[in-house]
Order: structure tokens, then sequence, then C-alpha cells
């Protein structure tokens, strides 16, 4: 008995070990990013901060560093385009907001990093933009949990007992959260950024289209799915569209 | 009459007439002369139109000018009536041929209108030599047609468009790339022409900048006389080899006329331009017109000493450098400012891309650019550019200069301006002795709360670097759990109960009313077993009363008391309490009978009592 006890005791201390050395691996490459940061070692930074975030994990904050690091380092487009990527993942930074802003003033092309919609959208939609897709399925997560237990509540409780069938209305409410998770995906909206200075942007997908007009380092463009040949389709905020090469793309 | 009062009369006609005379207004008439252009090339003709206003009696005499050939161009008359005033509009056109080049002076044009002599002003005429290339903003060279714009040879459009066409040149067909070519778009009319919009645009190849305003004059066509409309623009090619520049529209206005032929039509044609400010004789149509295209040779800048990092501006530029100090303190911020200004497009101008390593951290500011349009230089442009420099490394240093090339389309050749920077001195400041990257982060963050506004807010440092701030596909399931599922499962439960509630309630209701049948059911077997041999009890007879409270309030009959059921007939049947109360008490006196079981006639009496309770009850009951 004491035997399977120190053998249990043993596997899980060396899970908890095992645990605790991922977390303090991830934490020590983040030091050693900001320490190349503050030796003004932008371009190692910029990529010990790249080799922090993967497909399917993303940090806001590591993001947010990253950006600087490519401006320090000159970088413009990819510091706009890292700094957007935060901004999606934390929408209500006011560090990525701040940022956001002083880049938009210096970048050469008069583009904005918000979106343009009607003034009927931007009204009923003006909580789109300052919550993420994370956050509104917590919360869905949360009200219909929450909904589950009142509703059980009156089901098994006896003083509540009459109030069971108006507790169906509640369901209003996990209805309007996910109204809200739909409307956020719909409207969520993927950005990135313009690498080189005189980006040529074409009428369609290949150099042979008539080329509209340039884009210069840093400006903001939305994505769209539509990938074609090495080409994407952007979307300016003042409404121009058009096909650029990926590789002057920073989307992160 | 008496000889003194023909006097008296004669003088007050002679002073009626005098004053009628100075209160009539004078019917005068004006002329006046005007030149199409007052430059030209000894090659070009020009257009001189006389405009006289009143009967003129006589010809109007053009006087002689040595070096310049007067050769009539056309006559056109018209009428209007204006606040109930005639007037007459009489317009001369004349074409003026320079034999030589200089300055002449044409003299005053004379006419006798309304028995008056009236001069009109002299004019001056600039004849030059030959040009190949004309300044921006003088009027271009005439079509390549024998000089003369084409009247579109579609008779059937010209028709329609009741003679207006438009036409469009340039000064240049081969210009080097990004140089500025002034085009002219002229609209020909015949004074039937009320506005018109600019339609169309010039493709990618190139880039159009509109000239403010316009300049009207007559010009002989195939022998008919047109007004001119001449709008100018400024073209800039983008790409090199050989190019289109597209038809230009214009969406027209233009007043067609109603008949032909007869006299009274042409004078309805003649008044459509206001009776009274009205114009209920015209017929204004929109017409869409388009300019013929203009083939381009577009020539690529020569790669013949072009210098490194050339940046493709076009132009004459001046350039110029400044500094707001050159004594700082290290951690200070100083201003470079640098100003390139021009006969040139500079709107895609780059930054400088100044960079101080050793000095200190270089921010720029967004550049201010400018430009106007000069109807005779061209597109003029300027960019200043600020650089913001905080230098933190002491001492004496110098900037170094700055470079911008350009290439001179008129000279064909590139040159090079080199402008110093200056020098600064830094003196040692608070944080000189320092370089950022040793200050402790939360010095660094003192040094940055300074630059707030002027530099970037700094990394983000006590913070989790593992949360994921997305959704893994495989962590939809959590959510789906945590929210989504339980939220389902209870409403499956709520619904369930719903309906199970629904059906439970509908057989309460169909118990309910079945009650008084089910206890004359009851009390007839009772009825049945007290005429027979079965034995009946005193509880089985108030099992009657128990079964009909029962099904009536929905439960068990055998858990009905005695106080349940004064308190059911209290609340549905208030006025048989008495009776009810009375029924029970002799149930409990039957049941609880020492005497052993009660006869058959008692049981029978009170089995008749309680079937008739029932009946009465089951009648007055209040509820379902």
């Amino acid at each position: 008995m004491i035997y399977r006890l120190l053998v249990f005791c043993f596997f899980t201390a060396t899970a908890a070990q095992a645990e605790a050395a991922a977390v303090s691996d991830v934490k020590a490459e983040f030091e050693q990013a900001l320490n190349l940061y503050d030796s003004s070692k932008y371009k190692e930074s910029a990529s010990a901060f790249a080799a922090l975030l993967t497909s399917n994990h993303r940090n806001g904050h590591v993001l947010y560093n990253q950006a600087l690091a490519y401006y320090r380092a000159g970088d413009f487009g990819r510091a706009m385009g890292a700094l957007l990527a935060a901004r999606a993942l934390m929408p209500r930074d006011p560090d990525v907001r701040s940022n956001l802003k002083f880049l938009e003033a210096r970048i050469q092309d008069k583009l904005s990093a918000a979106p343009e919609r009607d003034a009927f959208e931007r009204i009923l939609n003006f909580w789109v933009g300052g919550i993420s897709v994370k956050e509104v399925l917590v919360v869905n997560a949360v009200v219909g949990f929450l909904f589950a237990l009142i509703v059980l509540a009156t089901l098994v409780i006896r003083r509540l007992k009459p109030y069971r069938y108006t507790s169906l209305w509640l369901v209003l409410v996990p209805v309007l959260t996910i109204m809200l998770v739909a409307t956020k995906l719909s409207l969520e909206e993927s950005w990135g950024a313009i690498i080189p200075n005189g980006a040529k942007v074409y009428s369609g997908p290949g150099a042979t289209n008539t080329l509209l007009f340039n884009l210069n380092a840093g400006a903001p463009v939305q994505l769209s799915g539509s990938t074609n040949a090495g080409f994407r389709m952007v979307r300016l905020s003042d409404g121009k569209k058009g096909w650029v090469a990926e590789q002057d793309l920073a989307v992160f | 009459m008496t000889e003194f009062s023909k006097r008296k009369s004669g003088f007050c006609c002679g002073m009626l007439l005098t004053a009628i005379s100075f209160s009539m207004p004078a019917f005068a008439g004006t002329i006046t002369a005007e030149l199409t252009r007052t430059e030209i090339d000894i090659t070009e003709p020009v257009e001189m139109q006389v405009i006289i206003e009143g009967s003129v009696d006589d010809d109007v005499e053009i006087p002689v000018v040595d070096g310049l050939i007067f050769q009539r161009a056309g006559r056109s008359s018209q009428m209007n009536f204006i606040n109930g005033r005639v007037s007459h509009t009489l317009s001369l056109m004349f074409v003026i041929r320079a034999q030589k080049t200089g300055e002449f002076t044409i003299p005053s044009i004379k006419a006798k209108i309304d028995d008056k002599v009236e001069s009109a002003l002299p004019l001056t005429l600039t004849v030059r030599g030959q040009q190949q290339n004309p300044q921006p903003g003088q009027p271009g060279p005439q079509n390549s047609q024998a000089g003369k714009a084409v009247v579109p040879a579609e008779s059937q459009t010209v028709k329609q468009t009741a003679g207006v066409f438009i036409e469009r040149e340039c000064a240049k067909t081969d210009p080097f790339v990004g140089e500025q070519v002034v085009c002219f778009i002229r609209v020909y009319h015949r004074n039937n022409i009320n506005g018109g919009q600019r339609q169309g645009d010039v493709g990618t190849d190139f880039r159009r900048f509109a000239v403010e305003g316009d300049t009207k004059y007559v010009r002989q066509v195939e022998g008919k006389t047109y007004g001119v409309i001449e709008l100018r623009e400024i073209i800039v090619p983008l790409k090199p080899g050989k190019t289109t520049l597209p038809a230009a529209g214009l969406a027209a206005r233009i007043e067609m006329p109603t008949q032909r032929g007869r006299r009274m039509d042409q004078l309805m044609d003649q008044m459509r331009g206001g009776v009274f400010n009205m114009n209920p004789f015209g017929n204004e149509v929109e017409v869409l017109l388009e300019s013929n295209s203009v083939e381009m040779n577009v020539k690529p800048l020569p790669d013949a000493g072009k210098p490194a990092g050339f940046n493709g501006i076009t132009g004459e530029v001046t350039v110029s450098a400044n500094l707001s100090s050159s004594q700082v303190k290290a951690g200070e911020t100083l201003t470079i400012t640098i100003n390139v200004s021009g006969n040139a497009l500079l709107d895609t101008l780059a930054e400088p891309g100044l960079n101080f390593p050793e000095i200190g951290k270089v921010y720029n500011d967004k550049p201010e650019y400018g430009e106007k349009i000069d109807p005779t230089t061209g597109i003029h442009s300027s960019k200043t550019f600020k650089i913001a420099l905080v230098p933190v490394t002491p001492g004496n240093h110098n900037l170094g200069t700055w470079e911008l090339s350009t290439f001179n389309p008129v000279s064909g050749e590139y040159k090079t301006q080199s402008v110093p920077l200056g020098s600064i001195t830094v003196a040692a400041g608070e944080a000189s002795t320092q370089t950022p990257a040793t200050l402790a982060p939360e010095e660094q963050g003192q040094q940055l709360v300074k630059a707030i506004g002027q530099d970037v807010i700094g990394p983000h440092r006590n913070v989790n670097p593992e949360y994921n701030h997305t959704v893994k596909p495989s962590d939809l399931w959590i959510y789906l759990a945590g929210g989504g599922i339980p939220m389902g499962a209870s409403l499956l439960l709520v619904g369930f109960s719903f309906v199970l509630g629904q059906r439970t309630g509908n057989e309460s209701l169909v118990r309910s009313s079945k009650a008084g049948r089910a206890a004359e059911k009851l009390a007839a077997e009772l009825r049945k077993k007290l005429t027979g041999s079965a034995s009946v009890s005193a509880a089985d007879v108030a099992m009657i009363l128990k079964q009909f409270y029962g099904d009536k309030s929905a439960r068990h009959s055998s858990a009905m008391t005695s106080g349940d059921m004064i308190s059911l007939t209290e609340k549905y049947a208030p006025d048989l309490l008495s009776q009810c109360k009375s029924l029970l008490q002799t149930a409990e006196r039957l049941e609880y009978a020492t005497s052993g079981a009660s006869d058959r006639s008692t049981l029978t009496s009170w089995l008749t009592e309680c079937e008739a309770y029932v009946r009465e009850l089951d009648r007055n009951w209040k509820g379902k």
C-alpha cells in the first residue's frame, strides 16, 4: 500500500515538474527576447518573439512586443502587421491602440487601420471591435452554464417550481449571446500590412493585370480570403480594392 | 395768338424737347475687340473677334499693321429682347497671320454705330519664333491636320449634337516618363452650349491634373465659325513605350434648334437666349461628346548618367535643410527640416532615410506636402520632411549631407543636389552616461514616459506569455461543454416537464369531470350489495364522499381526510358546508359505533343521503 502510494506520488511530482519546466521554458524565452530588445538587437528580438508563436498558440503580448522590435529595426510593414494581429487578440489594450495610432500617423499612405463601415453598422456593432473571439466564446459558455443552473434550480428546488416555466424566458439570454458570437465571427476581419515601399496593387491576381496604385510600407490592409497564384486580395480603408503579392504582405 | 404767346409757346416747346432729349436713355452703341491669344508662334494664326452692339451704318474698317495679315473669317448677328429693350449685336471674326516676329500693336478699330463713331481699345500681339515644346500654360499647337480642328466625320453625330464637338490635343507626344505635358480639351460650339461636365478617366498609364479656368475664343473650322472653350490639364505619363491617352468625354447640355427653314423659326432660335431672362423657346438636351485619343510615345529615362538611388523625380527642384538647434543636451530633441520644392511632382518622393546610430535615435514625422497648378508654370509642389533627432552621445557631430537626384526633361540630363545638414554640439545630459540598453527596466520606463507622444509605448514585460488568446479548434468542445450542453439539457428537461405537466393536468380534468358519475356508480354497487347478502360497512359508504372529493381535487381517495373534504367544500361549494359537516359527523359516528356493524337500513338511508349530497355537490361545484 505504501509502495503504491509512493509510486503515485512520484509520478504526480514528475508530471508537475514537467509541466512547470514547460512553463518556465516559455517564460525564459520571453525574457530572452526582451533582453535582446533592450540590447537594441531588434531583429533578433523579433525572431525570438516569433518563435513563441504557433498556429494554435498565439499571445497578444508577444505579438505586441514583436511589433515594437520590428519598428525599432525599421521594418514598418511587419511592425504594423504584428500590431494589427495583437489588436485582434487584445482589442482593448490601451498600448496597442496608442501605438497603432502612432504608426498610422507615420505611414506614408493616408490609410486607417479601422474598417470602413456605414453609420448604422457602426452603431449596431460598436462592441465588435472591443472584444476578441475567445472572450465572446467564454461569455457565451458562461451564460449558457448559468442558464442551465437557473433552470435546473427551478426544477429541483420546490420553492422555485412555480417559476420553472418563467425561467424559459431566460433562454433569450443565451440565444442573444449565440447571436453575438455569430455577429462577431461574421464581422471578424483579418488585417495585414504592406512590407515594402511602392508595393504594386493590381486589378487581378498577377503582374500582367492593370496596375491600379502603389502602397508604401506600413499601409494597413484588410485581407480577404481570396488568394490566387501568389497574390492576395486586399481592401483599403478608403474602399479601394486590389491584388497584392503575398510576399509583400505582413500577415501574422 | 399774340406775339408774346407765340414766343412763350415756342420757348416752352423747346424746353420740353430739351428735357425729353436729356431724359431719354442714350442709345449709344459699343465696340469691343479681343484676341484669342496675345502670344503666338510665327507659324500660328490667331483669331480676333470684334463685337458691336448697336446698329452699324457702314462696314468696319480694319487697320493696316505692318507684319500682320488680317483676313475676314465670319460674321454673325443677334437680336435680343431684354427687359423690354431690343438690342442688336454684330460679331465679326478675323484671322490674323504674322509675317515676322516681334511685338505688334493693333490700333483701335472704329465703327459708326447709331450715327456715332465708336472705337475699341488697341490690342497688343507678341509673335515669337517657332517653338518645339510650348511652355505649360501657353496654348498648344493646333491639330496636326492642316493646323485646324477637324469636325468629326460622322455628320450624323454632329447633327445630333447640333454642331458641338470636342477635341483633345497635347503639346508633346513624346515626353519622358514623369514629365509634365500640357494637354488641351477644346469644346467647339455654335453658341448653343449651356454647360457640361467632364467624363472619363485617363487610365492607369497617366496621372491627370486639371488646370482651373478656361479660355474662350472663336475659331473658323471648315468655313464655319465656332466658339471655343479651351480647358487645360497636365498629364504625367507613368510608363515608357507607345501608349494612348484615352479620349476625353464631356456630358454637355446643348440647345437643339427647334425647326429649320422658316424665318420665324430662325428668329425663335435666336431668341432662345433671353426673353425677360426666360428661355421658352429653347430645347435643351444632354449629349455625351467624345474627343479623339492621343497617341504618345513615352520615352524612358536614360540609363546613361543615372545616379545610384535615383528616385524618379522629373523636373526642376530646389533643396534646402536646416536644424532647429545646433547645441543640445543629450536626451533633448532637435529637428532636422528638409524642404524640396519646385516644378515637379513630389508626392511620391520617399523620406530621406536619415540614420545616425552613433549619435542617437531618429524619429521621422509625417511629411508635409503641398501642390498647386499654375496655368503658366505647371505643377509646382513642395515636400517638407521633419526628422527628430535625440542625441545621446556627447560631443561635436557632423550630420553630413543629403543628396537628391532629379531628371530634367528639357535638358535630358540628371542633376544631383547635395545639401549639408549641419553640425551639432551635444552636451552631457542626465542620462548621457548610460546607453538605453544598460538602463534598468524601471529607468527605461521613466525615459519612455518623457517621450510619450513622440515615440511608441514600450514593450509589455510583466505579463503571462503562455496565455493563449486564440481558441484552438480542439478547445471548442470545452466551450460547448461549459455552456451549450448544460443549456441544451436544461431546455430539454424544462420542455419535458412542461409536456408532462400538460398531460397530468389533462388527466386531472377528465377525472374531475367524471367524479359525479363515478360516485353514482359506486353508490349503485353499494346499494346492490346492501340489498343482497354482501357485507357493507360505513367506511364503504363514506368512500363515496372520499372518492368524489379525491377525483375533484386530483388526489388519492384514501388520502382524503375530513379536514380536506371540509376545506374543499368551503372553497368550491360553501353553500353545502353545513350539510357536508353533518354527513361527515354521521360517517364518524357510524364508523366508530360500539354496537358493531351498523344495520342495513341505517346504512341504506345514509347511502341515499350521501348520494343526494354528492349529486348536489357536483352540480354546485365551483371549480373544474
